[in-house]
């Protein structure tokens, strides 16, 4: 299954389809915000190693489903040029009960901050263009 | 050995985008970092922040790199 995206997340398609054990689907979207540390934002590039960061992203979906109980974890990271308000990344948990959805979702969106070779740049509306510092891989040498 | 640099995000201004063709006297992944920071003090802020791979594997410290191979050169992350 595909993680990253070069196209508008497109949620009604992630939304579509059930399963008869969850009773609980909870969707997490981050987005790109117009501020950053005092600065005017006014969008945001991403971009990533391919290879790591699908297989990195799969091993979340997979572990989520492994630590918590619940049905189904689904991920979704877009790439490429995003304007203010778009989507830059999807979670898609579902569950029997919604305590373990609460509880997935949170993990996996900060486990991708921490392991998930994905990069932001973000264009000021001064003009600048900056790389936020991100979290160091523990295979950092 | 000659390799080829694949520098990913806050990489890519200091040293270029890929690939970045080097000729270099080390012999594994730790010692291609030390030789890149003594040849591009830009990369001071990323001093033991890179981790190193090539093709989709993430190298260990001591990992033999082979003449010619691409290594990509990740820096600390910042996806979500």
């Amino acid at each position: 299954m595909k993680h990253l995206c070069e196209h508008p997340i497109a949620l009604t398609e992630l939304l579509q389809g059930s399963d008869h054990q969850s009773g609980a689907g909870l969707l997490f979207t981050g987005t790109v915000r117009n501020h950053h540390a005092g600065r005017a934002v006014r969008g945001m590039s991403y971009t990533a190693h391919h290879a790591l960061a699908e297989a990195a992203l799969e091993t979340i979906c997979r572990d989520a489903e492994t630590r918590f109980d619940i049905v189904s974890c689904r991920i979704i990271h877009r790439l490429g040029e995003l304007q203010l308000g778009d989507i830059s990344v999807a979670i898609l948990v579902h569950s029997a009960h919604r305590e373990a959805a609460y509880e997935a979702s949170r993990w996996a969106i900060e486990t991708l901050k921490q392991k998930v070779p994905i990069w932001k740049q973000e264009h000021y509306v001064d003009g600048a263009d900056v790389y936020l510092d991100g979290t160091t891989l523990d295979q950092a040498l | 050995m000659k390799l080829l640099l694949a520098p990913y995000g806050p990489l890519i201004p200091v040293l270029g985008t890929a690939p970045v063709c080097v000729d270099t006297p080390a012999r594994n992944a730790t010692e291609l970092l030390d030789w890149l920071h003594a040849q591009y003090p830009g990369l001071a802020p990323w001093r033991q922040r890179i981790a190193c791979a090539v093709g989709d594997t993430l190298l260990s410290a001591d990992a033999t790199l082979a003449e010619g191979a691409e290594v990509a050169l990740i820096p600390p992350v910042s996806g979500g």
